[in-house]
């Protein structure tokens, strides 16, 4: 029988890439942003505590702010993971300024195809989205993760708060009688994340990008056809004409779409665009992709 | 001044928290990534637990710096960092791809195909018996400060041990008979 240590012997010799995305200085941004929403709410729990024990009879306290959805996304940087659920994965992620896209196929399909879609809207930014209070159009649905869910009229099958002020939306193809509680487990797996930097195999020249910007990057997650792309418009709404180029699976840059009114611009951009040396090594993929 | 006091003088070198921080979690930074990849079994997912990691580090940082053995305390909050991220499904997701989804190109090294192997079957190892089987067999930690890092008894850790060893026997077939 071996030793345990000689069973593990070889992971000794284990040593990490040089190159890495542990960013001390953004450890301490971010701690330090944590560290005031923790003293405020501290210092507001003491508030509340005061006020309550000096008078008992006025005021009942209300409970601490949650931290507002944001405004807006780094298109470089995964706000949400999504975990297989109700038969479903996640097969891309695509970035956004006002809102990222995951496309979702079914876990036991043998080749992905895309059969819905998660969408998680930067704060206001729903379709139609109005003040404070406000919800989309539907029914109320049964909370996700203690936030308000409804299941929705129109626009797919269930919407929910998943930061203040910030809504996401689950469409499903209709394949199964029970889709609105596959679309409520869906809706379950989608978990925030703390600001996770997205890195892609494809590069463009950023002295290129003037009409046109890059306005979202695309990861694979499962099954996908390419192993990510770039996306480029003349502004940052998601209806926007865009340009998305993607390297595919056997390593060729591909233009997967251009939308009419960028034919004319959007050219030099996508010439400009390259495959990183050897894509096939992941560790050479890059976070930011102007070059 | 007196010539008390200037007979007294002394350098005071005035170092706030960030600068200390920095400079602790800098040199501490090879053996964090370098544990976070073997748990992980993957050097992204690693570096991503470790920036979780130095970020609670630095929000507790007062609290850490007064801890009797601060690397002790830094790999804990790495190594709940690893499985609070495994309770929130992110095993179940891959950004871009795994080992068996893209071809990885190693650098030379011996028995990198061992390696490979064992690191396959360590992942299947469940989480919490895989942390305690690096932070023994690995990081050579004793039974107590991996039950520290873990926040557990020790007799969990040599259950888990036993468990962990078992599984991991099974999958790389050395079961015993």
């Amino acid at each position: 029988m071996s030793e345990p240590s000689d069973l593990l012997a070889p992971l000794r010799a284990v040593e990490p890439d040089e190159r890495t995305t542990v960013d001390i200085g953004r450890a301490i941004r971010t701690g330090k942003r944590r560290k005031r929403i923790r003293n405020g709410l501290t210092a507001l729990a003491a508030v509340v505590l005061t006020v309550v024990a000096l008078s008992p009879f006025l005021v009942r306290p209300s409970p601490p702010p949650e931290p507002a959805g944001p405004a807006e996304f780094d298109v470089l940087r995964q706000v949400v993971r999504v975990g297989s659920a109700a038969g479903y994965h996640g097969m891309s992620y695509q970035t956004g300024r006002y809102q990222h896209t995951i496309l979702l196929a079914r876990a036991a399909d043998p080749v992905a195809q895309e059969l819905g879609a998660i969408t998680v809207h930067a704060r206001g930014r729903y379709p139609g989205q109005g003040g404070p209070g406000w919800a989309p159009h539907g029914q109320p649905a049964p909370d996700v993760h203690g936030r308000r869910a409804v299941w929705l009229d129109a626009g797919g099958l269930l919407a929910w708060e998943w930061g203040d002020g910030a809504w996401a939306s689950v469409r499903l193809e209709p394949s199964f009688p029970d889709m609105r509680d596959r679309a409520h487990r869906v809706a379950q797996s989608v978990v925030p994340t703390a600001d996770t930097p997205v890195r892609v195999p494809l590069t463009v020249d950023g002295s290129t990008l003037r009409q046109v910007s890059l306005v979202g990057v695309r990861i694979p997650l499962r099954g996908t056809g390419d192993l990510g792309g770039l996306v480029f418009a003349s502004n940052d709404e998601p209806t926007a004409p865009n340009a998305v180029v993607v390297l595919e699976e056997d390593l060729a840059v591909h233009v997967e779409s251009v939308d009419a009114p960028l034919m004319g611009v959007a050219g030099e951009v996508i010439d400009s665009v390259e495959a990183v040396s050897d894509p096939a090594n992941r560790d050479n993929w890059v976070a930011n992709p102007v070059r | 001044m007196t010539a008390d006091t200037a007979g007294a003088h002394l350098t005071v070198v005035a170092v706030s928290d960030d600068e200390e921080f920095t400079a602790y979690v800098t040199a501490a930074l090879p053996r964090l990534r370098r544990l976070a990849h073997v748990l992980c079994g993957d050097g992204h997912r690693g570096d991503d637990v470790v920036q979780i990691a130095i970020t609670r580090l630095y929000a507790h940082w007062r609290k850490a710096r007064a801890a009797d053995d601060l690397d002790a305390y830094a790999r804990t909050v790495l190594v709940r960092a690893f499985l609070n991220e495994h309770r929130r499904r992110w095993g179940l997701v891959r950004l871009v791809g795994g080992s068996g989804e893209l071809p990885q190109v190693e650098q030379a090294q011996p028995d990198v195909e061992t390696r490979e192997v064992v690191w396959a079957a360590l992942r299947r190892v469940p989480p919490k018996a895989r942390a305690v089987l690096v932070l023994r067999f690995v990081a050579d930690l004793p039974v107590a400060e991996v039950a520290r890092a873990l926040r557990c008894s020790e007799s969990t850790v040599k259950s888990q041990t036993a468990h962990g060893l078992a599984a991991l026997r099974r999958l790389l077939g050395k079961e015993e008979r």
